[in-house]
């Protein structure tokens, strides 16, 4: 796919243009976009609320009246995944907004400076990375207990290690480039240097890893809540809604369907986007 | 190489010291009492919640009970489980073969199946197989292990009743949670392989091996696949690395009796001893497979074993160096 923009390569206009040019970003997008607002628009669109009890539709198959079937105690399963959408992608976008800011941070300095700060930095990390990241973030979790904005800190934490890390081999290639001396040789400020030069180089390399980190951390708190540690019932977040699917698995196997499907749909739709900005960002990589 | 790989465990060291320190100190914090927890639905005595404190050793000062607890560790002692008063240590010896197991399963699989699927795809790269094979592992890349598992268990366990839905009664209990575990590895890998492939595919040394007339079999996997191999294995062991603490999601829908599920079970107990210990058990042997991944980079390419031969001889020329500039 060749985008006829003539912005600059790299430049956010020009992954602007080309993600408009992509189709599969655009159905990724589209998804993304679309089902957000239906998640906002549940009760003014459908006629049952995501917590209206119907004692006499439990474990309701899905039928016409109920597309996606009813849960242990007659909710609507189809109202419940679709207002719990704002979750899971909420979750994932702030967690991964927050961890990249302070991985961006943390690796800028470490990079930037280097010496002591860098290796203290580095050598912290080094203990964050010394455990599979979901089991950091179960450890998390389970200090901060239950909750959204928890769930939130503890995806988000996880993150901060790979973000500073790359964002530190990115400074560290920046800060030896040429354009950089140039810049400093005409006399810039070291301030001016790091802020108008150094950070946007050396940050444009991180946006497909955030985009990416998007579909993780979100996949990473539907695990969380899944295990109990994360968004807890009766909020309809899709893993908690699976936790308890789980139960009824052997009797109503329909209950596991569709907030399980949506997880993956909309895993699936961040990372179109996120393959679609790295295409954008690296022609050498299309074919 | 010896030398380097002494360097590295011994690196592993104070990494793990700070783990233990970092998660004494994050568990201390925890909302929620354990004793209260332990003795909540026997409406205890103050004389009783006195004395089972004392007994675990709650009454102690902090910076004591971290002391003790570091102490311990230093003869390999987790302390005892407060729920079951059974030492941890020993449990988690017991449990840790589950986890390793799965993980090990799971990765001879991605190993197995993911990698040959990658070069089928890199050598029929725009046809109907690549095409299709990418769509599926870019939809399996993004399946949520654990829904995965719940689906195997609908269609395996409860339609067609050919595999057990829990717990490890013989091998085929191993089929599901190996699959669960490792589809979303296995994308990844195969996608891994096939950009791998398809750069060394392009490449000079591959054209003369064409020109001198290779069979394409040998051309595939004794030239290219070996030369594409690095970012491979990089995939293959950051992705065991994450089975092993991913199984824990895995070991809770299958109750497998690994350290997942024990540790897990701990948290919702506030069972502290079994909560540090699986973490720093798992943290130690995450520790130890990255480093064995790094070995095996040495292996694979000549060149980096050389690297290390290097960095060798030049840490030897500047010991011998210092003496003479002091």
């Amino acid at each position: 796919m060749k985008s006829r923009a003539s912005d600059k390569p790299g430049s956010l206009a020009y992954v602007g243009k080309y993600l408009l040019h992509s189709p599969s970003a655009m159905v990724g997008l589209c998804f993304l976009v679309g089902i957000m607002i239906l998640s906002f628009l549940t009760p003014f669109i459908f006629k049952y609320g995501f917590r209206e009890l119907n004692i006499r539709a439990q474990y309701s198959t899905p039928t016409l009246e109920h597309p996606f079937g009813c849960d242990e105690v007659g909710r609507d399963i189809m109202v419940r995944v679709l207002y719990g959408a704002k979750y899971t992608i909420s979750i994932g976008i702030f967690a991964t907004a927050g961890g990249g800011l302070m991985g961006v941070i943390l690796g800028a300095i470490a990079g930037y400076r280097g010496g002591l700060v860098d290796s203290f930095i580095m050598r912290f990390l080094d203990v964050f990375q010394s455990f599979p990241a979901i089991l950091l973030a179960i450890a998390i979790a389970a200090v901060l207990g239950p909750g959204y904005w928890k769930v939130i800190l503890a995806c988000g934490i996880t993150g901060i290690p790979g973000y500073a890390r790359m964002m530190r081999a990115n400074i560290l290639t920046v800060r030896g480039s040429e354009y950089i001396e140039a810049a400093k040789s005409i006399g810039c400020k070291e301030s001016r240097v790091v802020v108008k030069h150094v950070i946007p180089n050396a940050f444009s390399p991180m946006i497909v890893s955030l985009a990416m980190g998007v579909a993780n951390a979100g996949l990473a708190a539907s695990s969380l809540s899944f295990l109990g540690f994360g968004v807890v019932p009766p909020t309809p977040e899709w893993g908690s809604m699976l936790s308890t699917a789980r139960t009824y698995i052997l009797e109503h196997p329909h209950m596991v369907i569709f907030p399980g499907l949506f997880i993956m749909l909309t895993v699936l739709s961040f990372n179109l986007v996120g393959d679609a900005i790295r295409d954008a960002l690296d022609p050498k990589l299309r074919d | 190489m010896l030398k380097y790989v002494g360097k590295r465990l011994l690196q592993i060291i104070p990494v793990l010291i700070i783990v233990a320190i970092l998660i004494f100190v994050l568990m201390y914090f925890v909302p929620g009492d354990p004793v209260q927890i332990m003795l909540g639905d026997y409406h205890a005595t103050e004389e009783q919640i006195q004395a089972t404190r004392a007994r675990l050793g709650l009454d102690k000062p902090f910076l004591v009970q971290l002391w003790d607890y570091l102490v311990g560790l230093t003869r390999l002692d987790f302390g005892a489980s407060y729920i079951y008063n059974i030492n941890v240590g020993q449990e988690l010896m017991h449990r840790f073969p589950y986890t390793l197991r799965l993980a090990l399963y799971s990765l001879v699989f991605v190993v197995v199946v993911g990698i040959p699927l990658g070069v089928l795809c890199a050598v029929q790269a725009g046809k109907t197989v690549d095409r299709v094979l990418m769509v599926v592992t870019l939809v399996l890349n993004s399946m949520p292990a654990f829904w995965l598992g719940l689906l195997l268990i609908i269609l395996f366990a409860v339609k067609l009743n050919w595999l057990p839905t829990s717990g490890i009664h013989g091998w085929t209990s191993w089929i599901m949670p190996t699959i669960a575990t490792s589809v979303g590895a296995l994308a990844g890998v195969c996608r891994q392989t096939r950009s791998s492939m398809l750069e060394v595919i392009r490449s000079d040394f591959v054209v003369t091996a064409r020109s001198k007339g290779l069979s394409e079999r040998k051309i595939t996997y004794g030239h290219a696949l070996p030369n594409a191999l690095i970012p491979i294995i990089t995939v293959c062991g950051t992705r065991f690395g994450a089975m092993l603490g991913g199984s824990t999601v895995i070991e809770a829908i299958y109750t497998v009796p690994g350290i997942g599920q024990y540790m897990v079970n701990a948290i919702n107990s506030r069972d502290y001893p079994v909560v540090r210990g699986s973490i720093l058990y798992i943290a130690f042997s995450f520790s130890i497979i990255m480093l064995v991944v790094d070995l095996v980079y040495a292996f694979v390419d000549p060149r980096i074993r050389a690297q290390y031969v290097k960095v060798k001889k030049k840490a030897e020329s500047e010991e011998e160096k210092t003496p003479e500039a002091a």
